[in-house]
């Protein structure tokens, strides 16, 4: 019997889901976003910088995001911005990830009964 | 040297294998070229901060590079989204097979109203805008410059819509069978079609344009031939230029 793969990669999602959260405060672009992602994970998710932009093509396809090219200190850079439909994305997904922390932090206490651990 | 309108096809890119890898997976080419933008950006901004970290310009190059991912990272992270690729990669037997004809159609729907329009303004009397109908005239007269100019536009249409269709496959770097298939239609319905113009039936009418579809002998078989050979010209100096390429590399 074939093994089923029912549980996706553990960090899928997870860079759609800061990289929505970042946007929230405002428009950013690429490095922008990578750098953000770094200082305030403390370096705890480590990607392949690059691997950013094509999350980010994604998102603006869905309309979640809207891009927009910008001409700063003289170099044209591609800014990325929040929609209201990315908005609601962003709370679904949060709402998900905390169930699912939650629900992991429970299991590694000992169950929902089991006594905090010493 | 390649020739000026190949350059649209192989801009030029810090990222060459990668571009091909992406094109060739089915990624939109509008995707391919902002991505590839997006990374020489990141990685002008990579390298000024290694090198402001200290770092002589190759190391900080070579470090930024490596922050960036390899070609593989970068190229399977966007084949991943399935959602940005092309609708000809998705769907090339239905861009390729009813694109051309409905370009085709359209193309040929206005060169029949200008036609008509041309039968109006200076012929309005005639039984039919073709032969005979428009008496002596001169290479230069306004009205013959004007039918000139329509049939021109009815007769390349076919080759217009080649051209458009072997873009899109190069574009996208589609197996050769893709643009065939479009050309081949279009080499059909230019050998097949044969317009007609009369005022036959309603004398006093407006006067009636038509378009039939039949096999006919001569010279409409060299037509589609003709059609065929020059729409299929770029694609193949593509191919050769993809081959020297490909030799050069190799």
């Amino acid at each position: 019997m074939a093994a089923r793969d029912t549980n996706p990669n553990f960090m899928n999602g997870v860079p759609e889901l800061l990289i929505l959260r970042l946007l929230q405060q405002g428009e950013m672009y690429g490095y922008e976003i990578v750098q953000a992602i770094r200082d305030r994970t403390g370096a705890s998710i480590a990607l392949g910088e690059g691997v950013v932009y094509p999350v980010l093509h994604n998102l603006e396809r869905d309309g979640a995001l809207t891009a927009q090219r910008k001409p700063v200190n003289g170099r044209s850079r591609i800014y990325y911005s929040l929609t209201p439909t990315g908005s609601r994305r962003l709370s679904a997904l949060a709402a998900t990830w905390t169930n699912l922390t939650t629900a992991i932090q429970t299991v590694l206490n000992g169950g929902q009964n089991a006594p905090t651990l010493p | 040297m390649p020739l000026p309108f190949l350059r649209y096809l192989f801009p030029e890119t810090l990222f060459p294998e990668l571009r091909e890898r992406l094109l060739s997976a089915g990624i939109a080419p509008r995707h391919v070229r902002r991505y590839l933008v997006e990374l020489r950006d990141h990685l002008t901004d990579l390298t000024a901060e290694e090198q402001s970290h200290g770092l002589s310009p190759s190391a900080a190059r070579t470090a930024a590079l490596a922050r960036l991912g390899t070609i593989d990272t970068l190229a399977d992270a966007m084949i991943a989204q399935p959602r940005l690729q092309s609708l000809s990669a998705r769907a090339p037997w239905a861009v390729f097979s009813l694109t051309p004809v409905l370009l085709l159609a359209t193309l040929w729907l206005f060169s029949l109203c200008l036609l008509r329009l041309g039968w109006q303004l200076f012929m309005p009397g005639a039984p039919t805008p073709f032969g005979g109908a428009f008496g002596p005239h001169h290479l230069f007269d306004p009205e013959n410059i004007y039918f000139q100019l329509d049939r021109a536009l009815y007769l390349g249409a076919p080759i217009l819509v080649g051209w458009c269709m072997v873009l899109t496959a190069a574009r996208q770097r589609l197996a050769a069978i893709w643009p065939i298939v479009s050309l081949t239609i279009l080499a059909l319905l230019a050998a097949t079609s044969h317009v007609q113009a009369n005022r036959l039936a309603i004398p006093t009418g407006l006067g009636h344009i038509r378009v039939d579809f039949a096999l006919r002998p001569a010279p409409q078989n060299e037509y589609a031939l003709v059609v065929l050979l020059i729409a299929l010209a770029p694609y193949a100096l593509w191919k050769l230029q993809v081959h020297r390429t490909l030799a050069l590399n190799s």
